[in-house]
């Protein structure tokens, strides 16, 4: 017994080397830390580039609809993306809605977006950036 | 080289911290240097951005606030080098003798910078919380200049965060020029490697070498703690500042050195600075310290801890009450009684609560039954340390708040247990490590003829 309580500390860290190293063997042999550029965040910063050099400089706060605007239903917003949207044009605020000059349109679904952008704000500007991505400038309300 | 820029960026802000530090608690030390030094990081990272976001508030640029704060820091730090040149004692590390124990504890230091570091790398941007709620408002902070306070208009998440991270990470990058994600990668790998370090120290000034690296190899193996060091939430931080208030007020018991007390309200006061749940640490810190002083002789350590706790809850208390919006827990709240006298909330939050605090470090063992049982074994250690009580009466207390948290959560309750728990138990686990070890018998005990 005397003998098992001297080295219970040896055998707990003994053990918890093990696991440190067997942690590390499983990370660098996946390889996933070689394409961080391939890494979710990485990618949509990379997408949201140029809509973000496309922002006016003084603006501070701009509106931003995705399909569930489309859809006629405000709890179907895609939150994770709104979330994301709103890190990458940061220092810019972004505001669930049509409340603003400039608007974020953020779309999986857009056949019938030109349609609907007439219906609601009348006259508009609306510069593409693939992948669904839009700014829109409202003209007039 | 960027990587490289962003270590440099964060030492000047360090050496604020030391000076802070030993001017305060002046012990010259190899083992009190040692807790100084892993306090450095809290303190300089915690009173910049106090100092850094008034400085913003009132309308200044970060940028001049950022050199400015650097330059005078190096110079400190230089002006205390000088002055204390024959009087600071690097700590004695018994290489010779403990050899075997120092390869033990080098090889777990390896292995954890190695693990973090690829962690880091992996994931650039962190986890969700870092770009929903903390580094996006430090993006906020660098990029809008005197609009920085657009960042409360922001929906679908946590305006009203306290900003120790941010801030930290704006300067971080005015030193960058950019926003790189280096940046934050180096603030949270430096805080992780300190939070080991405080760890480390405290066992070794109270306990010995053996029963430091025990503590510290043990504890920086997790998974849990690697990724949660590196996910660039401020849980890890909280953690770290919970622990050094921690041990700060156990050295103050062993000591009886009032200044000691300041320190230990800064760091507390720190922590309502890194996260709302901090300003529950500072009550059940705060209420430890006043038990304490219903003996008389202890009233002006209170005075001290209180002076210390002062500055950052003013900050705190005008970033609360003039810029954040109202907390989404606190404003959505339904009937209090309601939920205070259901007992299958109650049966939800301890039916959650004990099989992940079980199952807590991502092992393939349970952590918990494997320290318990290692515990049974060892054995409790004969060399009494004074007011050991109060670090599980802080454990404690602060699992209390969240218990009480969950109960009256406006939230779906699975759902807000589940997203959060793990990070909660995360705030005092290095703290219960540190009185654990502390409680428990010491490989030097062990090995000694009495035992």
């Amino acid at each position: 017994m005397t003998v098992l309580r001297k080295s219970v500390p040896f055998a707990l860290v003994v053990l918890s080397l093990g696991m440190a190293i067997y942690q590390f063997a499983v990370t660098f042999s996946s390889g996933e830390w070689r394409n961080s550029s391939e890494e979710m965040v990485s990618k949509w910063e990379d997408r949201i580039q140029v809509l973000r050099e496309a922002l006016p400089a003084d603006v501070t706060q701009v509106g931003y609809i995705d399909d569930s605007a489309l859809n006629g239903d405000s709890s179907l917003l895609d939150v994770n993306e709104f979330q994301l949207m709103q890190y990458s044009v940061a220092p810019v605020a972004i505001d669930s809605g049509l409340k603003h000059e400039w608007i974020i349109g953020n779309f999986n679904e857009d056949s019938k977006l030109e349609l609907w952008l007439a219906e609601q704000l009348g006259a508009y500007e609306l510069q593409g950036f693939g992948f669904g991505l839009y700014l829109i400038h409202v003209v007039e309300n | 080289m960027t990587l490289l820029l962003s270590f440099i960026a964060l030492l000047p802000r360090i050496f604020l911290g030391f000076f802070i530090v030993h001017s305060v608690w002046n012990a010259k030390d190899g083992k009190s240097l040692l807790v100084k030094i892993f306090l450095s990081a809290g303190v300089g990272f915690g009173v910049s951005s106090l100092l850094g976001f008034l400085w913003i508030w009132v309308g200044f640029p970060i940028s001049i606030y950022a050199w400015i704060e650097s330059v005078v820091a190096i110079f400190l730090m230089i002006w205390l080098l000088v002055q204390n040149r024959y009087l600071l004692r690097m700590p004695q590390i018994p290489v010779k003798q403990e050899f075997l124990w120092f390869m033990i504890l080098a090889t777990g230091l390896l292995f954890f910078a190695l693990n973090l570091m690829f962690f880091g790398i992996q994931y650039p941007h962190g986890r969700p919380d870092a770009w929903i709620n903390w580094n996006v408002v430090a993006r906020f902070i660098y990029l809008g200049g005197s609009d920085w306070q657009a960042t409360f208009l922001r929906q679908w998440d946590h305006p009203d965060y306290p900003l120790f991270v941010p801030m930290t990470n704006a300067i971080t990058w005015v030193f960058l020029g950019s926003t790189s994600t280096w940046g934050p990668i180096a603030l949270h790998f430096v805080l992780s490697l300190f939070v080991v370090g405080l760890l480390f120290s405290f066992i070794n000034l109270f306990r010995d070498f053996k029963q430091s690296t025990v503590a510290v190899v043990l504890f920086a193996s997790l998974p849990f703690i690697i990724n949660q060091g590196m996910r660039q939430y401020s849980d890890f931080l909280l953690a770290y500042l919970i622990l050094g208030a921690g041990g700060l007020t156990l050295l103050y018991l062993q000591t009886k050195e009032k200044r000691v007390a300041i320190l230990a309200g800064l760091l507390i006061g720190l922590a309502g600075w890194a996260k709302n749940e901090g300003l529950m640490a500072i009550v059940g810190v705060t209420l430890v310290w006043t038990l304490l002083a219903l003996k008389k002789e202890e009233r002006l350590a209170l005075l001290n801890y209180g002076l210390g706790l002062l500055f950052p809850v003013v900050v705190i208390a005008l970033f609360k009450l003039f810029l954040a919006p109202s907390n989404d827990l606190m404003s959505a709240q339904g009937s209090l009684a309601d939920k205070i006298f259901d007992i299958e909330r109650y049966k939800v939050i301890f039916g959650t609560a004990i099989p992940m605090l079980w199952n807590l470090g991502n092992t393939p063992i349970s952590m918990i039954g494997l320290i318990i049982l290692a515990a049974l074994v060892i054995g409790k250690s004969p060399n009494r340390i004074t007011g050991l009580w109060t670090l599980a009466v802080i454990v404690l207390l602060q699992l209390a708040a969240y218990v009480g948290i969950f109960i009256l959560t406006p939230r779906d309750l699975t759902w807000h247990l589940n997203t959060s728990l793990d990070r909660l138990y995360l705030h005092v686990l290095p703290l219960a490590f540190l009185w654990l070890f502390i409680w428990l018998k010491s490989p030097q005990e062990l090995l000694s003829k009495e035992s």
